[in-house]
């Protein structure tokens, strides 16, 4: 179990990290997602020894190894660029970990073996890292930690380098193998898509701060704030009013458009202003009235772009606000065919869909 | 990566305080010396190690001396056209390298690479054999096409980096679009290779500007650089001044460094000041490159003399009445002014050879008769100095001056008197001894200290050879120039040593005193005389006839302190000069004191001999 | 294109060929050569005290190596891994006697070494020594001279191939459990590899060549290969014999340049070792 109490990392006046509280436990796959320099990466070299901490504490086990030399944790790295020492082959990068422990040969043999089985590197053990491609290189450096046994795998943005092809093997094996180990890994990354397939939990980092820190189906339904709603996926905002709200229904004014209705939510306090927002996908155009669980809005088509399985439109609203949607092509082939642009349409979405987000 | 790290080395790697000691150590170990010029040149006192107050008169000396504006200059001119050379080729063996395919290309690549490597002493006698092979005259031109072999493989590698970066397509797009292979290579490839072609002429600069190995073995006469320069200065001991020059250079590396990087950080420097600084530079360039063929036609005349062996006033006063340039070289002993002329280095027009010397110069037919009618006051030459053995017609020497090799020793530290040779091979003196470096004078002590007269016996020769091999672990080195320096300064105690040089010591500190060995001491006598190749043999007589005016002669014996066969000027000097022994020995027969000879085939013999002791 | 092959062969080709032919004559009396083919000169090179003279200067380089290395290495070490602004500075200080005229370092350091220098009067002030240590015209004097010339070419190279280390291969090392001094002496001494090699060849072959340093700094005793030549060249007038020790010297050098090129060709080191 690995604990970060009130961890902060300052770059003079810069705070890389701050203020960050976290557990990841025993096994868990746990995913760091944000933009560049959110401080996520930051994270990750403080629990791998190769920052020093500004203030707060990393717990290990209930162990503090805040101060701790990297080469003295019990916790292994995959780098970004991998990392592969350019003079060792396959086999050699792979052991030397196990070298430097002075483990004996035979059990190091053996390890090293069982490690080139499970990562798919059998009949490379001679080769020079020059001499493999990348998803290969990104093999050999999840190997060389993964054979040392750490308690934790700290792998920082492995895939980034990878094709898109490449990237997403990798990913379901990357997947699959954690299951078999059973280590718990640390995975950073900038990619919404990554964290969302790979991850058990997600923490969703903007300028060194945790904003969102959950299950993948979590932050995607319901995100916490605005940063988190904008950042995973895409969504439509509204500046809104509340107007009124009981249990299990709340009524909201947005201005200029009208109002709508959302179910499913607990009482809101009544007259706050709110963004409420909806996922394009969740949304429809139509030329029907809606039915009585739906909201329905008017809009103009401005904009509409086929993009093999979904068609996506963009929708202009009164007061020249926009918003997009998404249609599955395959259900609804026809009838994307049938609006066109500068048609007014309505804007159909369910009661239950949307979520608010306090400013 | 690197980047980030270097921001925030949080790891510590590399940053102990042991690697931090070491390395500002080795700054400081980099930088004393040169703070340590710095400082004393602007020192009042004469010798560099004491501090006799804070003075300019080292600067004014160096604005005023000719000879280094001179070097200066020459240094300039060479480096700047063999820059521009260097550059050209390197340039076109880049674009041959980096863009065609032929035959050879690996082999040229690398031999590219060996002179890079090869050290300069290689570069210099290899050129010097060819340039006299093909009677190809040292000079300014030799120094500059030896510079350019050895830069234009730098600046061929430096812009190679650049020329193989160069997408080859962009050379394509430009014939497309109808420029020839010259427009292209003007208008797309040059402006690209740009910082390459710059770094590269830097490199060539500096290379030449620095270089002193090389142009020692391939400069002629008149076309010493500054290293040369600083060179003969350091080996003749003037120093002062040395430091002056030092200051000035580090001074001009630092401000042109610091405004190299303040022009690079502040990229909006307006158009017109770049123009302004380009023409500067480009006028200056086209200035030091014509000087040269203007200043020829002015008089000159060059000596090749030993230091502090001619009155630097006299020469002054016969340029302010002649108007006559006067250039001096210093010489180091008789066996390199031979060398010289035997390699056929044209250029100079008075030589000072001993006797010996006279004669083998003269059986190589390196030496001009000199008209004795055009030099009216050869009058006053003591008539027994006219025609002497080695040199019975008398047609190709003037006697310039004698005196001998004996010793000078310092009373403070050794107990007088000194009347043997045998002191010089005292164990109790270890490291404080010196002795000339030149073959004659110290076989000569050799073979005295073993009861020898020095002639063509192998056997004695070898055991002369033995003693001095005996001798080196007590010497503190070889010296012929420096000899006053220090024994002033203390770092020697006793010295072998000649006569003038002697007495310019004892007179000026009574703790110096003459060591007069009761052996013998070898006498010589030094002659003026005219090489056979001297382009300016009639300035050269008329300097002799100058010299030889009985005032100029006495004000001459009173700077050097040597005796001169001159009777008039005897009559004008102090009698406490001319009633030292030291300075005008008491000599009954001329052609029967001890003289350094010419061996004839044996002076190979001697000459092996000494290598060998030098070797040891 | 032809100019600079041209001006290789006049100018390079030509005058080594000429060294070495006449390396196979005989001087005569007047200094001139006759051509006659004969190996003379070469057994008087490798003859005992020439021979000496060829170990002795061998061993001198190597030694100046040495030391230079020494110092240098902590210097281009540290160097490396300082902040951007240091590393900027360090640079400067260490560029700038270069960029200063080789015989005026070495004046200064005649100056700085003699019995009256600083260094001897701050030994005496401190008491370190009653009478002025011996430190030029000596062994010493002349290994400081080749240390202090040296030093630039030594510390740049080796900083430039530390330089460009990759620090996550560092942090990969430590991260796999290996200690500082480990990873030290399993990847940080063999990438600065290139760099080193570089710097002992820039630092051993001038030395082997020079012959300023031993007739300025060093004793009498301290003759090497470069005083012989130029001693031949120019006093003795035996340029046969200055051409075999010459040639003699070409060879050691050739054979250098060439297990230079082999083990560390310039042009692909950074490819296997930096991608």
């Amino acid at each position: 179990m690995l604990e970060l109490k009130n961890l902060s990392k300052f770059y003079g006046n810069v705070k890389a990290v701050n203020q960050v509280n976290l557990t990841i436990s025993k096994g868990e796959f746990f995913c760091l997602l944000g933009p560049s320099g959110c401080g996520k990466t930051t994270i990750l070299r403080m629990v791998a020894g190769f920052e020093k901490v500004t203030e707060g504490n990393i717990y290990l086990e209930g162990k503090d190894i805040t101060n701790d030399a990297p080469n003295n944790r019990d916790v292994n790295t995959v780098f970004q660029n991998y990392a592969l020492f350019p003079n060792l082959s396959v086999w050699e990068n792979i052991a030397y970990g196990l070298k430097i422990r002075k483990i004996t040969k035979d059990e190091c043999n053996r390890r090293v073996e069982d490690v080139v089985r499970l990562t798919g590197l059998s009949g490379f053990e001679k080769r020079m890292p020059s001499k493999l491609s990348g998803g290969q290189q990104q093999r050999v450096a999840l190997a060389r930690a993964l054979v040392n046994r750490p308690s934790i795998l700290l792998l920082d943005e492995p895939l980034s380098a990878l094709d898109k092809k490449i990237a997403e093997q990798t990913r379901n094996e990357l997947s699959e193998l954690q299951r078999k180990v059973g280590i718990t890994f640390i995975f950073v990354t900038h990619n919404q898509t990554e964290a969302l397939a790979l991850a058990d939990r997600i923490a969703v980092m903007k300028d060194g701060i945790i904003e969102h820190c959950d299950q993948p189906k979590e932050i995607y339904e319901k995100p916490r704030t605005h940063f988190v709603a904008d950042f995973i996926g895409s969504m439509n905002f509204f500046e809104c009013t509340i107007k009124a709200s009981e249990d299990k229904a709340t009524l909201l004014e947005i201005p200029e458009i009208g109002d709508v209705i959302l179910t499913g939510q607990n009482k809101q306090e009544a007259g706050k202003t709110v963004q409420f927002c909806v996922r394009p996908e969740r949304m429809k155009i139509s030329m029907l009235q809606p039915a009585e669980y739906e909201n329905c809005i008017k809009g103009v088509i401005r904009q509409k772009t086929y993009l093999g399985e979904i068609t996506k439109f963009v929708v202009e609203l009164a007061g020249n606000r926009q918003i997009s949607i998404m249609a599955q092509n395959y259900l609804l082939k026809l009838s994307n065919e049938f609006y066109d642009i500068g048609e007014e349409v309505n804007i159909i979405w369910s009661k239950t869909s949307g979520e608010i987000i306090h400013v | 990566m690197a980047g980030n790290l270097s921001r925030n080395n949080d790891l510590g790697i590399g940053q102990s305080k042991w690697l931090k000691f070491i390395t500002w150590f080795g700054i400081a170990f980099l930088l004393l010396p040169l703070i340590i010029l710095i400082v004393y040149s602007f020192n009042e006192s004469r010798t560099v190690t004491r501090w006799e107050g804070f003075s300019f008169r080292w600067y004014k000396a160096l604005f005023s001396d000719v000879s280094i504006w001179l070097a200066i200059k020459n240094s300039l001119t060479i480096a700047i056209v063999s820059t521009l050379v260097s550059v050209s080729l390197g340039t076109m063996a880049a674009m041959l390298i980096a863009r065609y395919s032929f035959k050879g290309k690996k082999l040229l690549q690398n031999i590219l690479y060996i002179p890079v490597i090869l050290p300069d002493i290689i570069f210099g006698v290899a050129l010097l054999s060819l340039f006299i092979l093909i009677k190809f005259p040292l000079g300014i031109i030799s120094v500059i096409c030896a510079h350019v072999t050895f830069s234009f493989p730098f600046a061929t590698m430096v812009i190679m980096g650049k020329v193989i970066n160069l997408p080859e397509s962009l050379s394509e797009a430009s014939l497309d679009l109808g420029a020839s292979r010259w427009q292209t290579f003007v208008k797309v490839i040059l402006p690209n290779i740009a910082p390459g072609v710059i770094s590269g002429a830097l490199f060539a600069f500096s290379m030449s500007i620095d270089d002193f190995v090389i142009t020692f073995f391939t400069a002629g006469v008149g076309a010493s650089t500054l290293p040369l320069k600083i060179y003969s200065l350091i080996k003749h001991g003037i120093t002062p001044s040395l430091n002056a020059i030092s200051t000035i250079l580090i001074v001009f590396t630092v401000v042109v460094l610091l405004m190299a990087n303040f022009l690079q950080k502040t990229k909006k420097i307006s158009r017109s000041f770049k123009i302004a600084l380009g023409t500067f530079f480009l006028i200056i360039v086209g200035l030091l490159v014509v000087s040269p063929f203007f200043t020829k036609s002015s008089e000159r005349l060059n000596i090749y003399n030993y230091s502090n062996y001619l009155d630097p006033e006299l020469i002054k006063k016969f340029s302010n009445e002649t108007g006559i340039k006067v250039t001096l070289d210093y010489v180091n002993d008789n066996d390199e002014m031979l060398a010289k002329l035997q390699m056929g280095v044209a250029g100079y027009d008075i030589i000072f050879p001993t006797a010996f010397m006279v004669e083998i110069m003269k059986k190589q037919n390196l030496l001009a008769p000199i008209c004795i009618d055009s030099i009216p006051n050869y009058k006053y030459i003591t008539p027994g100095f006219r025609k002497m053995s080695f040199d019975t017609t008398g047609r190709y020497y003037v006697p310039y001056a004698y005196g001998y090799t004996g010793m000078v020793y310092n009373s403070n530290y050794i107990e007088g008197p000194v009347d043997s040779w045998d002191i010089l091979w005292d164990e109790r003196y270890k490291g404080k001894i010196m002795m000339i470096n030149e073959m004659r004078e110290v076989f000569f002590v050799a073979s005295k200290r073993l009861g020898f007269k020095m002639d063509t016996s192998l056997s004695k020769l070898n055991m002369a050879r033995d003693i001095l091999i005996e001798q080196k672990p007590l010497l503190k080195k070889y010296e012929s120039n420096a000899i006053g320096d220090l024994m002033a300064s203390e770092e020697v105690w006793i010295a072998q040593d000649w006569s003038g040089s002697i007495t310019r010591l004892t007179s000026s500190d009574p703790k110096f005193k003459l060591g007069y060995p009761k052996e013998g001491v070898l006498f010589f006598i030094d002659n003026m005389c005219i090489p056979a190749n001297a382009p300016n043999k009639g300035n050269a007589e008329r300097f002799i006839n100058f010299l030889l005016d009985p005032a100029h002669s006495a004000q001459n014996i009173n700077c050097i302190m040597y005796a001169m066969p001159n009777d008039s000027a005897k009559k004008l000097i102090p009698a406490e000069i001319l009633n030292n022994p030291t300075v005008f020995p008491k000599i009954k027969n001329f052609d029967s004191i001890e003289i350094a000879r010419d061996f004839g085939e044996f002076n190979r013999e001697l000459t092996r001999a000494w290598m060998e002791v030098k070797v040891h | 294109m032809a100019p600079p092959v041209f001006w290789l062969l006049v100018f390079f080709i030509v005058p080594l060929l000429i060294v070495v032919s006449y390396s196979f004559s005989i001087a005569k009396t007047d200094g001139g050569i006759s051509l006659v083919f004969t190996l003379k000169n070469y057994g008087q090179a490798l003859e005992g005290m020439y021979l000496s003279v060829l170990f002795k200067s061998f061993g001198y380089a190597i030694v100046t190596t040495l030391l230079t290395f020494l110092l240098a290495y902590p210097m281009a070490y540290y160097m490396a891994f300082t902040t951007q602004r240091q590393k900027m500075i360090i640079m400067f200080l260490i560029i700038l006697p270069f960029w200063t005229n080789f015989l005026i370092r070495m004046f200064s350091i005649m100056i700085l070494l003699g019995e009256n220098g600083l260094i001897n009067k701050a030994f005496m002030f401190l008491g370190l020594t009653d009478s002025p240590l011996r430190m030029i015209n000596n062994t010493f004097g002349m290994y400081v001279g080749f240390i202090y010339w040296n030093l630039p070419f030594m510390v740049l190279p080796i900083f430039s191939s530390l330089d460009r280390i990759d620090v996550s291969l560092l942090e990969a090392s430590l991260d796999l459990g290996a200690s500082q001094r480990q990873t030290f002496m399993k990847v940080t001494l063999p990438y600065s590899i290139p760099g080193l090699v570089a710097g002992i060849v820039f630092v051993f072959i001038p030395t082997l060549g020079n012959f300023v340093i031993p007739e300025f700094l060093g004793g009498t005793q301290n003759t090497m290969i470069g005083n012989l030549i130029t001693a031949q060249y120019l006093q003795a007038q035996n340029w046969p014999f200055g051409s075999a020790i010459s040639t003699v010297l070409i060879v050691i050098v050739m054979i250098f340049i060439v297990l230079y090129i082999r083990f560390y060709d310039p042009t692909k080191s950074k490819n296997t070792l930096n991608f």
